[in-house]
């Protein structure tokens, strides 16, 4: 059992650096979302967000014993996406291709939002989805979002609300399947 | 059911011990599997602050290049590169026709149902081409001084300033490279990659000539018949 959430991926990416295929699947669909979200978030591009993801998920099988685990491997994956992502902003073909998009753009800590409708639909899906979060049961949503909000791990969550290991775990699992069937029944229709 | 979800969910967090994690890392190929471990990384997306923007329409999914899937005796170091290639998919054959890339592979791989050398020979082959085409995906892996600089201006493409090899004519750009390493390549192969192409051209030497960018069939054609190789 990992102690430390920074560590949470050690072991996968100790098999990704025996070149174990199935670990790095494990990661990518770990964190594709994330980066892709990332990402689209900055070219405001579905196509080049999907590009540019395969780019960051490729980089990281080729570059993967440069990870030391210095820090969260999210945030390391996280770095590499915005490596490329600025080398794809300030390319000479993107720009010739974005010349009505502020120079701002190429700064990855700016927001910037080309479609304010979209925006606000996913800004409302999420708020929708927090909403049923803060209405699951209080045991299930301390376990959940000490997890996902705070990065804890089951240990220390174990700790905190003073239960033993094995039921974070079960509660944490119930908690994503709660939200799981909200999203499908709820949400789906829309 | 519920038992196997709650390990996955465990997984997803890096929660289970080693031998737990190797026993559901040979489940990681099956489709239910991995539609609930997305479903699980979804939620995550949607909850964490940076995932907010986009929990619509990231529901991107990880596609396996269909062309390596009727191989079954690839080996591990295909398959490892399958399970890279994200959006890499071989151009319908019926496109192809005029680069001449279908036919020779298409034998190849008859020949090698039924014979072990010819197997062996294609696995060569497919898995140089491969890994040539990852490095050329990620171009931080191709060297400098394999960058190849014709000049280009009798097809209407000029060498972008500071960027040896980048070629551009306005409205498409792409990246020219020549592999030193014999790949074995005997006719041109090319690939579609989101809205790039990889084109592979066999030179006379051996070697591989690379074009990767948003480049037209057509428009590649022209830029290899202008370009005077010994």
């Amino acid at each position: 059992m990992n102690t430390k959430n920074n560590n949470e991926d050690s072991y996968l990416i100790e098999k990704v650096k025996e070149r174990n295929q199935d670990a790095f699947k494990l990661l990518m669909i770990k964190y594709q979302p994330r980066i892709y979200s990332a990402l689209y978030g900055y070219v405001k591009s579905k196509e080049d967000a999907e590009d540019l993801t395969q780019q960051v998920f490729i980089r990281v099988w080729n570059k993967i014993d440069s990870f030391r685990g210095d820090s969260a491997f999210f945030t390391w994956l996280y770095r590499v996406a915005i490596n490329i992502a600025k080398n794809h902003v300030t390319s000479a073909g993107y720009k010739k291709q974005k010349l009505n998009i502020s120079d701002e753009i190429a700064n990855f800590e700016y927001p910037h939002f080309d479609s304010p409708e979209l925006s606000i639909e996913s800004s409302e899906t999420s708020k929708i989805i927090k909403d049923f979060i803060s209405s699951l049961p209080e045991i299930l949503k301390t376990a959940f979002i000490l997890r996902e909000y705070d990065g804890k791990s089951y240990e220390e969550i174990a700790e905190i609300i003073d239960c033993p290991v094995g039921t974070v775990r079960s509660r944490i699992f119930r908690a994503r399947e709660a939200i799981l069937d909200f999203i499908k029944e709820e949400l789906s229709n829309e | 059911m519920n038992d196997i979800n709650e390990k996955l969910s465990a997984l997803f967090d890096g929660e289970l011990s080693p031998s737990e994690t190797d026993d559901l890392l040979t489940m990681i190929n099956d489709d239910d599997v991995q539609e609930r471990l997305k479903d699980y990384a979804q939620i995550s997306a949607m909850v964490s602050e940076k995932g907010v923007e986009e929990s619509k329409i990231n529901l991107i999914s990880i596609k396996f290049p269909d062309f390596l899937q009727y191989r079954p005796w690839l080996s591990n170091g295909m398959s490892a590169a399958a399970a890279i290639l994200l959006t890499v998919f071989l151009i319908n054959p019926s496109d192809s026709g005029r680069l001449g890339f279908n036919s020779e592979a298409q034998s190849e791989i008859q020949a090698a149902i039924n014979s072990d050398e010819a197997k062996n020979n294609i696995i060569r082959i497919e898995e140089g081409l491969l890994e040539h085409m990852f490095d050329v995906l990620d171009q931080s892996n191709l060297s400098n001084k394999n960058q190849f600089n014709p000049n280009l201006t009798n097809v209407g493409f000029q060498n972008s300033l500071n960027r040896p090899g980048h070629y551009t004519n306005g409205q498409e750009n792409f990246y020219m490279h020549v592999a030193t390493k014999d790949l074995g390549l005997k006719k041109v192969r090319y690939w579609k990659s989101g809205k790039n192409m990889v084109y592979l051209f066999p030179l006379p030497n051996g070697k591989v000539l690379t074009l990767y960018g948003n480049l037209s069939p057509e428009e590649a054609n022209r830029v290899i018949n202008s370009i005077n190789i010994k």
